[in-house]
């Protein structure tokens, strides 16, 4: 909690202050946060103690330290924000909020790879025709018997080698042969048919072909 | 001149690898570490040639057991020419293994087998138009009518080159190719090969593994899924240029039938069903006959031939060997080879599996190892040999313990010889579901105790031919040969040194001293013992060598049936013969080998004992 209040707190002073990074009023980062100027003392205290800023009189400025803390949080806020309003549909404002809760949580390198993914216009690696916008990717086990669909991607590693090798990567056809209850499949891949035990129909992403 | 014949699995190297070595060859085999390759001569214009045939790929660059030996192959500089076999119905995926042997820059001409069938599917391959683009000779075949097929040698050792076609990759893979050719010193192939981590030497691929690091981000892929693509897609390009596409003659879809859960598996257990009790009832029939005939023609003339005492006994424990062996050989392992081979060839095998998948996951595997499971029923060894298929360690030591528990045709004497001939059909089917029901058993207990990951089965399903009763015919001859060269040598010295214990009175003394813990423990007289002991070495041996001590082929006046059914029950449960267990200490370990070994032997023991104390 309190390191999510310091995190809240960066984020605030760079937004208000832009990348001077201050001084600015502490009346107007407990605005900012919709939160009472008393509860934030204690913890501006500590964190000038911690060297991320320094306090003089009512206002606040981030030190070199503490504006690359900022930059870092923002960043992630900016990335997480854009995946939920750009690619779930959530509203603007419940995205903000949600990527509030969710910016202090997130390592690093998730961030790294959902900017990644945005980057790529939201598509999955080599994704080629067709948007999953408006129809959504499901797996194999999930397709008719007779449905033609196009891989989109494969999830887990220890099957992919096998499936390379016989062609089933992102943008191959496939059609669906056989399926039987217990959604092992038969699948058509260069003309030739494929049988895949579920755990590994599983693992194959389709969307219908277009 | 060394020359492989290379393709994917199922495209036909074996049977031209037959054809153009023929009848006379001499063919060895070179065991590997997990794995085989046949080799064997050929004649063109007088001079010998070396032909090999790899293990059928679908890739150069993977890391199983078969993928390694032919990368290796290659790269030690062991193929002088490759002959590149492909399936014309199913032409591009076989291309993708075409550019990349044509990478590794060796000689080759490639032949594109199946030529009947795609034009039974209306596809036309243009193999001159081929032949133009890949930059190799190309001979179009149809092995199974042996069209085409002598012209392959000639060519192979004339006008094999290298292929002039090389696949584009993708620009900032080329870029990494061509800094290692520069800097390293390295061949296209060894760069190639460096990238994806599986050759040249350690400082080229120290070099090419940091070059993958930095490919790898921007295209957020990894090397192999970048490199497979390009290659798959050049080989799209030139399957499209070169094979047309007429009207499919649309037959029936058998599969329709065979691979949904009705009627499928219904039709999988009476296929099994009907092989089984057509060995059993026939098998039984033709080794009476075979048998008898030879105990009127040789075994009674030379009982009454009065030879003194050591010869005769002698000559009397090989005679025996030799009858046991023919009497197994001929009716049982004929008949399963016949009908495993008709199945095999049909297709019908990778349609099990599909089918069987759920049931074998019960039991920690997947449906992949319903092919071992059914060819053990012919003989274990050849079905631990086929437990290779299975990808992980896991499944294979799972696999190690069903296989070795179904009733081979050696078992299936012990149980039609005895059980069925001396109690009933009834009696004899109730060993089958016993041992069914235990090694279900088995098998989820292994599977809960065995530890590693489960893979899923990737399996292809081959397509569905009718039988060719030549090559079936052959294929099962092979077979018969195969065992009787492993089983008489075993036969006749373990028969031999039975003879010659039982003259020197060891064996009395033998049976002495394990006769009480026989008689307190599993209810079976004293000479049971050593038919058990024997039954480890062969398990046909079990019943023959019961049947010498007993001192008479009719049981029932020496046995109750109760003795009868519970000396069959447990050696049907124990490890069936010395090559089981020398072939799977090679195939999984030692220690997988002597734990099945032991458990098979205490099972069998335990269960004895268990029917003893209920109902003796």
């Amino acid at each position: 909690m309190q390191t999510s209040l310091r995190e809240d707190i960066l984020e605030a002073i760079l937004c208000l202050a832009g990348e001077g990074g201050g001084p600015v009023p502490v009346a107007e980062i407990a605005a900012q946060l919709r939160a009472e100027a008393g509860i934030l003392d204690p913890v501006l205290a500590e964190m000038a103690r911690g060297g991320e800023v320094t306090l003089k009189g009512d206002t606040a400025t981030l030190t070199g330290a503490g504006m690359d803390r900022a930059r870092g949080v923002a960043h992630r806020h900016q990335v997480l924000q854009c995946f939920l309003s750009e690619r779930l549909g959530i509203d603007g404002t419940s995205a903000d909020r949600e990527a509030c809760r969710l910016e202090h949580q997130v390592s690093d390198d998730t961030i790294d790879r959902l900017s990644a993914f945005l980057e790529g216009g939201g598509r999955g690696p080599r994704f080629r025709g067709g948007s999953i916008r408006g129809e959504g990717s499901r797996p194999l086990t999930e397709c008719a018997e007779g449905e033609k669909v196009t891989v989109e991607m494969i999830r887990g590693s220890h099957n992919l080698p096998r499936l390379l090798d016989l062609g089933v990567l992102p943008g191959e056809p496939l059609e669906i042969r056989q399926r039987l209850r217990n959604r092992a499949v038969v699948v058509r891949v260069k003309e030739c048919d494929i049988a895949l035990s579920p755990e590994v129909a599983s693992s194959i992403l389709v969307v219908r072909a277009v | 001149m060394r020359i492989a014949l290379i393709g994917n699995p199922n495209v036909g190297k074996s049977l031209i690898f037959t054809q153009l070595t023929g009848v006379g060859v001499e063919i060895s085999n070179y065991p590997g570490t997990t794995i085989a390759m046949k080799s064997g001569t050929t004649c063109v214009q007088r001079d010998i040639h070396e032909l090999a045939d790899l293990p059928g790929i679908y890739t150069l660059d993977g890391t199983s057991d078969e993928e390694v030996l032919v990368r290796q192959e290659i790269a030690r500089g062991g193929v002088d020419a490759a002959i590149v076999v492909m399936d014309a119905t199913h032409l591009e995926r076989n291309l993708y293994l075409f550019l990349q042997v044509a990478e590794t820059g060796i000689p080759i001409v490639a032949v594109v087998n199946m030529m009947d069938e795609a034009e039974a599917m209306g596809l036309q391959v243009d193999s001159d138009r081929l032949s133009a683009i890949l930059g190799v000779e190309v001979i179009p075949a149809v092995a199974i009518q042996g069209r085409n097929i002598a012209d392959i040698m000639p060519r192979a050792t004339g006008r094999a080159r290298p292929a002039a076609v090389q696949v584009p990759y993708d620009t900032d893979v080329e870029a990494a190719i061509r800094s290692l050719e520069k800097t390293m010193g390295a061949t296209r192939v060894q760069a190639i090969w460096a990238l994806e981590g599986i050759g040249g030497s350690p400082d080229i691929q120290e070099s090419g593994k940091l070059l993958a690091q930095e490919i790898e981000p921007p295209h957020r892929m990894t090397i192999h899924q970048i490199i497979a693509a390009n290659r798959h897609h050049l080989a799209q390009r030139i399957a499209a240029q070169v094979v047309g596409r007429g009207a499919p003659a649309r037959g029936l879809d058998l599969d329709r039938l065979l691979m949904h859960a009705w009627p499928g598996v219904p039709l999988l257990l009476l296929i099994l069903g009907a092989m089984l009790l057509s060995v059993f009832l026939l098998g039984s029939v033709m080794e009476d006959a075979l048998t008898g005939a030879f105990e009127s023609a040789v075994l009674g003339p030379v009982g009454q031939a009065g030879l003194p005492p050591l010869p005769a006994a002698l000559l009397t424990s090989i005679l025996l060997a030799v009858q046991a062996g023919l009497g197994i050989a001929f009716p049982f392992v004929f008949l399963f080879s016949v009908l495993l081979s008709v199945l095999e060839d049909t297709g019908y095998m990778t349609r099990a599996a599909f089918l069987a998948d759920r049931a074998m996951h019960r039991v920690g595997m997947h449906g992949g190892a319903v092919i071992p499971l059914i060819l053990s029923f012919g003989c274990n060894v050849p079905a631990v040999m086929a437990m290779r298929t299975l990808r992980t360690r896991r499944e294979r030591t799972i696999a190690a313990f069903l296989v070795t528990m179904v009733p081979c045709s050696a078992r299936t004497v012990i149980i039609a010889g005895m059980v069925a001939a001396f109690i009933g059909i009834a009696a004899a089917f109730s060993v089958y579901l016993l041992v069914a029901v235990f090694t279900v058993a088995t098998g989820i207990l292994i599977s809960r105790i065995t530890p590693g990951e489960q893979f899923g089965m990737i399996l292809e399903i081959s397509p569905l031919r009718r039988p060719d009763p030549r090559l079936v015919m052959v294929k099962s001859w092979h077979r018969v040969r195969d065992f009787i060269f492993l089983a008489f040598p075993v036969l006749l010295v373990g028969s031999t040194v039975l003879g010659l214990a039982d003259y020197a009175g060891v064996l009395a003394l033998f049976q002495a001293s394990l006769a009480p813990f026989l008689q307190a423990i599993l209810g079976l007289p004293p000479y049971a013992a050593t038919a058990l002991i024997f039954g480890i070495l062969r398990k046909e041996m079990a019943f023959e060598t019961l049947v010498v001590l007993a001192g008479t082929a009719n049981l029932p006046a020496v046995m109750t049936p109760l003795q009868i059914y519970t000396f069959a029950l447990i050696s049907t449960l124990f490890v069936p013969c010395v090559s089981t267990i020398a072939v799977l200490s090679k195939e999984v370990g030692s220690r997988v080998a002597l734990a099945v070994t032991a458990y098979t032997v205490a099972l069998g023991l335990l269960v004895g004992m268990a029917i003893h104390l209920m109902l003796g």
